[in-house]
């Protein structure tokens, strides 16, 4: 069956049994898309018409961006100790100052300021001011466009962390990797179209809800990667089923199936089924060749950082995602720091040894990635997004120590390649980094300009449920961040 | 405050003054097709969704050349005479108001703007009003409204006239009269075996034994197929799954979500309130009644306080960036559900704006947000729901247990005491939370505290998780609805659903469009603990009148019985829901229901003794090439068992489900590390549970929102979230994986070859029959079974495999057929 057709059948009907079972309204909006009845995958037996609900679908208009990396800096970097240089704050350590700030502590009106704890200096042609922490990010200054007007709707983690992944405070809504391939699809269907990293402390709170895809069918939630023998749930076959066996298994399997289709041929899910297991079957040999580092030379595991333990676990999930995002994965997210408090970038005892351990961890393995990226040309495919949930306050937390509390009122994030200018800096916040003043960005903007990357407009890509259209950027809408986009 | 809307008067001396400037010069048609090319576009996306229309917002119209020369309520948009100093260059600009709000436009767009403004605002010459396809006003509620076919009176029709003998019941003739007029057909009757399984899982979500089907296939009567239906009715499992469908309409999930996800107590009372409601034939009235206000009922009962866990099955974030909001968002979360799921109706689509699809003002929602307003929806309330009989025994028991409790708590104290001076900054906040206990202790495991010392702490922390759920029989505790009718305030519309923009206020009242009466609420009495509003919302919905809450749940057990409700938007039945394929039909089934006093029996009885539910599920021809989507119900149609039947299925083949122990506490399955390894503290909130707890009933695990079983997951389990009134379901390699690889399905098979090898010692042909008869119910044929053999004997000696090995890796095929997890 290679003619994309509808199989003389109706397109109602079509979308009837691809998801079947399923009320069908929720489809429409994506059965509507064109791409989507062109592009039915023939299975890997090259016989089967397989329907892959993350077959390529065609983008809105021509994509800047084909994949996303997000770096996911979990538990809210500083924004004054990173990337948002405030020259008048030092000296001023210690001082008390009027100053409105919301966090985990409640509202408050003034407080204990805190220096920032690093020194800054230029880099680039850009000239950009950049902290200590960050000696091997700082060379790609030249590549990245810095945002330090990001604002977002909590300064609570559980809540901060479902609206940075799903636009939402609310707890059940697709996240912006669901969001990429319900609009896409994955050019690769051996592998996940939406892959998720979690640092080895832990996963970050509230879990699975980070890359769930709500409402929309578990198809687009993210598949959990790990390097090694076995980087995906039940990939690996038990050790009993040495040599030929597995195969002689599926195609057991495969003869009982097809006697019971014979006569329900009419049924396009159990065909379906049959290819299911034969793309199961590829993946299981795929997916652990995708991870495989060893195949990369030594002088690339140096450039990600693997050569130094520090940043060695960091740097082996860049460099697994620069070889994810080669092999067709749509979206990749990778969280430095897990758990809770300083095992995350969440610093609210002491500044300094929270934020050395985390930009330690991940200085190098970053500046390798856009390099490498750089070097292989794609760069300008891979839209590159940098930032935590919020960004810290200006002052203390408590009493003694250098611990900050969270701040949603102004934080800074950034992006590179995929169609980002290089070497520029939008927005502001004033003269503390407590708030964002100038060109004021919220979470949503941010979204809006990860899908305008992709080639889907953020208003137009849309899912039916439960009454609504929704939309990643909401009902509210968003633009893009235009000015960072070449 | 140039862009609120102004009152029509203000506009007046605008509109008059549009006559002179009306006329458009020429302009050099460069710049008029700059326009057609670029201008038109950039003001259609970014502008015209406000500025157009009736209503301009600010009174600007940016359709019309006069108009935008004219301006608003802030004065002309352009100034030719300075056109840099134009309102609409500065705003979009951003520099004083901000336009369009949703961000700034792309540098081109704005440089095309300015351009345009700039070259005098070229417009072509027979342009008189730029075209914008304004979203539809929303629709008003009227006499033309009220008449949409859902919102009228359920009118019981008479079945029409059909010949022949294939109708059993006037359902039939329904499906008969439209499948004649059609040019159709209806199939045969599906072949028995085929009907048992079909009835089996249909009813209780668990395969026949395969003496039952042989039993049936013997002797197929109408008389033996109407006794197998009133048996399966009167199994417990036909709750357990029926129980399961409601169970996914009120959003069902035991924990909060959010960083804690805490554990919800008592929750599983709710749940096994539903599975007693449907396995007692609980009329559906009552059993809606008991859910809304069962705390009001005159005689109310344990059950029906139960009940009320209805309000507490939401998410609940405890720990809210804005207070205020979050207390409307899960009020939010009850209108949603309640409107959804009782009425068929989003009413929550008007929370910010009146709905833009359906009738449903924006005073509606609030109206009937105002039934809850009283509703604690912040905390997790729990009451006593039985007294103890024998008071002095139980005064005993309950000393007992509470010296245990202080007793295990002191312990903990203890140990917490040895710790406590070193916490720092955050960690002093973070003890506040019991669920983050355990971390912080087992971080000073090896310093301030033995490993043993931690141990005991884990374990003390697990008992008093079990003493506060396991209180002394006797007395026991329910999750359920409590009001705070001291503090009950207002009920106002808030402007675009913003708690801090209170307008006019309202009263509870039901769905305009509806044409409904005044809520009855009456009179607080003395002593009082609740408005009585609830009961007044129960009382309407459940009233025989009322045109939707039959409907509705009529045209939901239809779909669970046929795989789509003849409304196919089962949970909408407004303007943008799909009509029905069979509307004399639902009003016959609803009017029905009504009459057998709302028994969810009655109906299965109806349904399935009807011969549109026995047709064979098989493909016909000339029927697929008229109607390829069964709208009329010419066939039966083939499904695939949901998450929990495939799970159920497996533990049943292997003949380890342990579906005799029903209710009380959920289970946990055995979640791999590496799901666990996705949560903040792995392995938080998840226990263990014996082998016999965990081969229960899929209906008792424990359902987590932040952590679920991959196998349930995968196969599409009912989203936690949010009601769920169809599932998915999908076909996806990772659902092959896991029936191939998990330490699950390899469990299964092993525990399955046992089984064969015990049941037929060394007989291997009859092994073979014996695992296939057990995943497909009907005996194989016998060339499967040599395929099987085949297969066992390939795997001895070309992969050296022993005999035991190659007899599970057989099972491992047997619980992966689609035979296994379709339907006919």
């Amino acid at each position: 069956m290679t003619t994309p057709n509808f199989c003389g059948r109706t397109r109602r009907e079509m979308l009837w049994q691809t998801g079947s079972g399923f009320a069908g309204l929720a489809m429409t909006a994506m059965m509507d898309r064109d791409g989507f009845l062109n592009n039915q995958a023939i299975a890997a037996d090259g016989v089967t018409e397989f329907r892959n609900p993350l077959a390529p679908k065609e983008p809105h208009f021509a994509p800047k961006a084909k994949n996303v990396i997000f770096l996911y800096m979990y538990g809210g970097p500083s924004q004054v100790d990173t990337f948002d240089y405030k020259p008048s704050m030092y000296g001023m350590d210690g001082k008390t100052m009027e100053v409105k700030t919301f966090g985990r502590g409640g509202h408050r009106n003034q407080g204990r300021i805190v220096e920032p704890r690093w020194k800054f200096k230029q880099y680039g042609q850009c000239g950009k001011w950049i902290s200590d922490l960050f000696p091997h990010l700082g060379t790609c200054a030249d590549d990245i466009a810095f945002v330090h007007s990001m604002t977002a709707d909590s300064p609570i983690h559980g809540s901060a962390m479902l609206m940075m992944n799903s636009g939402r405070v609310l707890s059940g809504h697709p996240c912006i990797g669901s969001w990429a391939n319900y609009g896409l699809g994955s050019v690769n269907e051996d592998l996940p179209g939406f892959v998720v990293m979690l640092d080895p402390r832990g996963g970050p709170i509230s879990g699975s809800k980070n890359w769930s895809s709500g409402y929309m069918p578990a198809t687009y939630q993210a598949t959990a990667m790990r390097a090694g023998k076995n980087p995906i749930l039940d990939l690996t076959p038990p050790q009993e089923l040495t040599g030929n066996s597995q195969r002689r298994l599926l195609d057991t399997l495969r003869q009982y199936n097809e006697d019971h289709s014979a006569s329900r041929s009419d049924n396009s899910n159990l065909a379906a089924r049959i290819a299911s297991y034969e793309l199961a079957y590829k993946m299981q040999s795929q997916a652990p060749e995708a991870v495989d580092i060893s195949q990369e030379t030594a002088a690339t595991q140096e450039q990600y950082g693997l050569t130094d333990p520090k940043s060695e676990k960091f740097g082996r999930q860049c460099l697994l995602a620069r070889r994810l995002v080669e092999r067709g994965v749509r979206f990749v997210q990778i969280y430095s720091g897990g758990a809770h408090n300083d095992d995350n970038w969440d610093a609210h005892s002491d500044m300094e040894s929270n934020h050395n351990l985390h930009a330690g961890e991940t200085d190098k393995p970053i500046a390798g990635l856009i390099q490498d990226l750089k070097q292989r040309g794609l760069l300008k495919d891979t839209l590159i997004v940098w930032g935590g949930e919020f960004g810290r306050q200006p002052t203390a937390e408590y009493a003694t120590g250098s611990g900050r509390d969270h701040n949603s009122y102004g934080f800074t994030m950034w992006m590179a390649g995929g169609g980002i200018k290089g070497g520029i800096s939008l927005g502001a916040t004033d003269e503390i980094g407590s708030k964002a003043v100038e060109d004021v960005f919220h979470v949503r903007h941010m979204h809006a300009t990860i899908l305008t990357q992709l080639g889907l407009s953020p208003e137009k890509l849309t899912y039916f449920f439960g009454g609504l259209n929704h939309t990643l950027v909401g009902v509210e809408g968003a633009q893009p961040m235009w000015k960072i986009m070449t | 405050m140039p862009f609120r809307c102004v009152p029509a008067i203000l506009l007046l001396p605008l509109l008059s003054s549009f006559g002179a400037a009306d006329e458009i010069p020429d302009f050099p048609a460069e710049l008029v097709a700059a326009f057609e090319a670029e201008i038109a576009g950039v003001l259609e996306v970014n502008c015209l969704k406000c500025h157009s229309g009736a209503e301009p917002k600010g009174g600007l119209d940016l359709t019309r050349r006069a108009a935008i020369l004219a301006g608003g309520e802030s004065g002309p948009a352009v100034n030719l005479a300075k056109p840099m100093e134009s309102l609409l260059l500065m705003a979009i600009n951003y520099d004083g108001s901000k336009m369009p709000p949703t961000g700034q436009m792309s540098p081109k767009q704005i440089e095309s703007l300015t351009n345009w403004v700039k070259n005098g605002l070229a417009w072509p010459k027979d342009l008189k009003t730029l075209h914008f396809e304004a979203k539809r006003e929303p629709p008003r509620v009227n006499a033309q409204t009220k008449q949409h076919w859902s919102f009228r009176p359920v009118i019981k029709p008479s079945a029409p006239a059909v010949e022949g003998d294939w109708a059993k019941s006037d359902l039939d003739r329904f499906i008969e009269k439209q499948l004649h007029d059609h040019g159709l057909t209806p199939n045969a009757q599906a072949e028995p075996r085929e009907l048992v399984r079909r009835a089996y899982y249909d009813l209780t979500g668990l395969p026949p034994e395969p003496k039952v089907v042989e039993a049936f296939a013997a002797n197929p009567s109408p008389q033996a197929w109407a006794t197998l239906i009133d048996q399966l009715l009167a199994s417990p499992h036909y709750g357990e799954h029926w129980g399961r469908h409601w169970l996914d309409l009120v959003r069902y999930a035991e924990t909060n979500s959010y960083e804690r996800d805490g554990a919800k107590p008592f929750v599983w009372r709710y749940r096994d309130y539903v599975i007693q409601s449907f396995n007692n034939d609980k009329p559906y009235d009552q059993f809606v009644t008991e859910q809304l206000a069962g705390d009001e009922l005159l005689h109310k009962t344990p059950d029906s306080i139960v009940a009320t866990g209805f309000y507490r099955l939401g998410r609940l974030d405890d720990e809210p960036a804005d207070v205020e909001l979050a207390y409307y968002d899960d009020l939010d979360d009850i209108v949603t559900t309640t409107g959804q799921t009782l009425l068929g109706l989003s009413i929550n689509c008007a929370r910010c704006h009146d709905h833009k699809i359906d009738p449903i003002p924006q005073s509606d929602y609030y109206s009937l947000l105002a039934f809850f307003r009283g509703v604690r929806v912040r905390e997790n309330t729990v009451m006593e729901i039985v007294q103890p009989e024998e008071k002095t025994l139980y005064a005993a028991a309950m000393s007992r247990y509470e010296n245990e409790q202080k007793h295990v708590a002191r312990q903990l104290q203890q140990l917490e005491e040895k710790v406590q001076a070193d916490f720092v900054g955050v960690e002093n906040d973070e003890f506040a939370y019991e669920a983050n206990r355990v971390r912080l202790i087992e971080k000073r495991s090896g310093g301030l505290l033995t490993v043993d010392e931690v141990n005991h702490y884990r374990g003390l922390t697990d008992h008093r998780n079990r003493l506060r759920e396991n209180p002394p029989s006797g007395m026991a505790q329910a999750l359920c609805v409590k009001e705070d009718i001291a503090g009950m305030k207002p009920t106002y519309l808030l402007m675009r659903g913003n708690p801090q923009s209170p307008g006019d206020e309202v009263s509870p009242g039901f769905p305009s469009v509806l044409s409904p009466p005044a809520p009855e609420i009456l009179p607080l009495a003395e002593g009082a603990v609740s408005s009585g509003r609830r009961t007044a919302l129960a009382k309407w919905i459940t009233s025989p009148t009322n045109p939707l809450a039959a409907r509705v749940m009529v045209n939901r057990l239809w779909q669970y019985h046929f795989g789509r409700g003849i409304v196919r938007t089962s949970s909408d039945f407004g303007f943008q829901g799909s009509k029905p394929t069979h509307p004399e039909l639902l009003d016959w089934l609803a009017a029905t229901f009504v009459e057998a006093d709302w028994s969810m029996k009655s109906m299965h009885r109806l349904i399935m003794n009807s011969a549109a539910y026995q047709m064979s599920s098989a493909g016909r021809e000339d029927a697929l090439a008229k109607d390829a989507t069964n709208d009329h119900f010419w066939r039966y149609e083939m499904r695939r068992l949901s998450a929990e039947e495939v799970r159920d299925s497996i533990l049943w083949a292997n003949g380890t489900l342990n579906a005799d122990r029903m209710y009380g506490p959920s289970i946990y399955t055995k979640i791999p590390a590496e799901i666990k390894a996705g949560q903040s503290q792995p392995g938080s909130g998840w226990g263990n549970s014996s082998p016999e707890d965990e081969a229960r009933r899929s209906v008792y695990v424990h359902v987590k929102r932040s952590l679920l079983d991959p196998i349930l997951e995968s196969f599409d389990m009912a989203d936690t979230d949010q009601t769920c009134p169809v599932r998915f379901a999908t076909t996806q390699p990772t659902q092959a994986l896991g029936l191939l690889n998990s330490e699950f399905i390899l469990t299964a098979s092993a525990v399955f070859s046992d089984m064969l090898q015990e049941a037929h010692p060394d007989h291997l042909d009859a092994q073979v029959r014996t695992a296939l008869q057990r995943v497909t119910q009907r005996p194989p044929t016998d060339i499967e079974v040599a395929r099987g053999l085949q297969l066992i004997s390939t795997l001895q000696s070309e992969q050296k495999m022993t005999a035991e090995q190659a007899r599970k890796f057989f099972c491992l095929v047997a619980l992966n057929l689609n035979e296994f997890v379709y339907l006919d």
